[in-house]
């Protein structure tokens, strides 16, 4: 959280108050981040499947969302690891679109 | 076409339509036509016109968008008509200001309205604008329209190519090819729909906060150590030069350029609505929602097939045992499959698919109140920033969108573009009485006869 000035985070969203699209100077780089339901309206489980490349490999822990997972390690590493298989699975689904 | 540079379904339809099939130019609105004209804009109409039925027949157009898509669509703007006197409705093309009347005796109304942030489709006497076609489709069924204002537009075919590669790759597709194909045939229409801003957010610190608020229209401001600043994006342009003008000053406006064109977008579904008449008014139809429609008679067999437009049996052949129908998006059914088995299907806003028995929907359809969990709902405030997830109950019971009359579908009454007020308290003793009935009495007497 110290790494950017907040005066560099801008959003854009739509009338029904969803996210469009978050963007954030930090590093010298223009980060945008998307919301890839907008882009393919569905679970990333179901965009897994019509990719045919692996999805999750465990279901969404509400506790993730509570900021004393960061004084659970164990919790953390599951926290990291769903995430990165989160980002793993959107991308290899993405990737396959994008050759189609 | 590069998906890291879109951000949406609809976004994708759009570069694609425009890179490899788009033949004319398609016009951006001047916003005061736009937000005439987007008072034409409805989505599909939802229907119960019965509770509870056995013996169900369920049907689906076949993209019943993309089928509207292939109708001539309102393309320049040539012409405001302030005097309607002399023109006949059956050679205008475009949007109408008119009065309308539809006769109370209407069973089944067709021509949408919005009244109190809902879209009832009411008898009675109103304003509003509409598409040409529509109010053409209306008038044979009985509703008297005067014309007062309208918007004549040419007319141009815009996606007969577009939906027919696409509708042809779905239909002989299996998988992420005919999945991405159905995407992109049902996203295209409503690019042109969108309103024509967006909501900007900016982090600023709190010293400079009057001078974003001098030159926004604000939406919201979260105030802590910085205030974020929900703004809207396109502020009115004139209004922004002349201020600049008269105060000598150059602020800008944050513009970020929407292409879209409402008068497609409500004409596709104007289009859409007039394809499900003959479905809607037909008496045995039990409940509408869009593009389907569960009847208690076998559609016609040369209506049923797999090109663009026509009814595909969603049961393939299976007849519904018995259904409940409890408002906009809230029914449940149940059938036997091929191997004998009793299979439940539900439908209820805001519940996963499929998760509620067909007992929870005889439960809700008698005024029960019930209670389903629900995990990790996100709960997303804009007051203080904060998106919380976490499992959760909701309560489920039918709020009655517009209660059945002894099983029966009547339509609500407005005079002049407003609820009856006998008819409103009418109305309000007739659902008391109906719930008791329901809840204490004789839900045998329902779902038996």
């Amino acid at each position: 959280m110290n790494h950017y000035n907040p005066e560099n985070v801008s959003s854009i969203i739509d009338d029904s108050n969803t996210f469009i699209s978050i963007s954030c100077k930090a590093f010298g780089e223009l980060l945008e981040f998307k919301d890839s339901l907008r882009i393919f309206p569905m679970s990333l489980d179901n965009l897994c499947q019509m990719f045919g490349v692996e999805g999750k490999l465990t279901a969404y822990n509400s506790n993730f969302s509570n900021l004393e997972l960061f004084n659970n390690p164990n919790l953390l590493q599951e926290f990291i690891n769903y995430s990165l298989q989160d980002a793993k699975s959107l991308y290899e689904a993405l990737f396959i679109a994008q050759n189609m | 076409m590069d998906i890291e540079s879109v951000y949406s379904t609809a976004t994708l339809s759009l570069k694609i339509y425009r890179s490899k099939f788009q033949e004319e130019p398609i016009f951006i609105l001047p916003t005061n036509i736009d937000n005439l004209i987007r008072n034409s804009y409805y989505g599909g109409g939802t229907d119960v016109y019965k509770g509870f039925s056995k013996l169900v027949y369920y049907y689906d157009v076949n993209s019943l968008y993309p089928y509207a898509m292939l109708n001539p669509m309102p393309y320049n703007l040539i012409k405001l008509h302030n005097n309607m006197e002399n023109i006949k409705l059956d050679s205008f093309f475009g949007f109408i200001e008119v009065e309308v009347l539809c006769p109370i005796t209407m069973k089944r109304p067709v021509l949408p309205y919005h009244l109190k942030g809902k879209t009832i489709y009411p008898v009675g006497s109103w304003k509003g604008v509409y598409f040409s076609e529509e109010l053409k489709a209306v008038v044979k069924l009985g509703y008297q329209i005067k014309l007062i204002k309208g918007y004549e537009f040419t007319k141009v075919d815009l996606f007969t190519k577009y939906v027919n590669t696409f509708y042809e790759l779905k239909r002989t597709s299996v998988g992420s090819e005919k999945a991405i194909a159905n995407l992109l045939l049902n996203n295209l229409y409503g690019y042109f729909g969108r309103k024509q801003f967006s909501i900007l957010t900016q982090i600023v610190k709190n010293d400079n906060l009057k001078a974003i608020l001098l030159t926004r229209i604000v939406k919201s401001i979260i105030n802590k150590e910085y205030s974020t600043v929900l703004a809207y994006s396109n502020i009115n342009y004139p209004l922004l030069s002349k201020l600049n003008n008269e105060l000598h000053n150059n602020f800008e406006n944050y513009h970020s350029p929407i292409k879209s064109n409402v008068a497609i977008a409500a004409a596709v579904t104007a289009y859409a609505r007039i394809h499900m008449i003959p479905f809607k008014i037909d008496p045995n139809t039990l409940y509408t929602d869009t593009d389907s429609s569960f009847t208690l008679a076998p559609v016609d067999p040369s209506l049923i097939g797999d090109q663009l437009g026509q009814m595909k049996d969603e049961m393939n052949g299976i007849i519904i045992q018995e259904g409940i129908f409890l408002g906009h998006k809230k029914y449940g059914y149940w059938y036997y499959d091929k191997e004998g088995n009793r299979i439940e299907k539900s439908v209820f806003a805001g519940v996963p698919g499929n998760t509620l028995t067909f007992d929870n929907i005889k439960d809700i359809f008698i005024g029960e109140t019930i209670t389903k969990t629900v995990e990790n709902k996100f709960f997303k405030s804009f007051n203080n920033l904060n998106i919380e997830i976490k499992n959760t109950f909701i309560t489920i019971q039918n709020t009655m969108d517009n209660p059945l009359l002894n099983d029966q579908y009547l339509p609500i009454k407005i005079n002049n573009g407003q609820f009856d007020l006998f008819g409103s308290l009418y109305n309000k003793f007739k659902n008391l009485i109906i719930k008791t009935i329901k809840k204490y009495f004789n839900y045998k007497y329902i779902c038996n006869k």
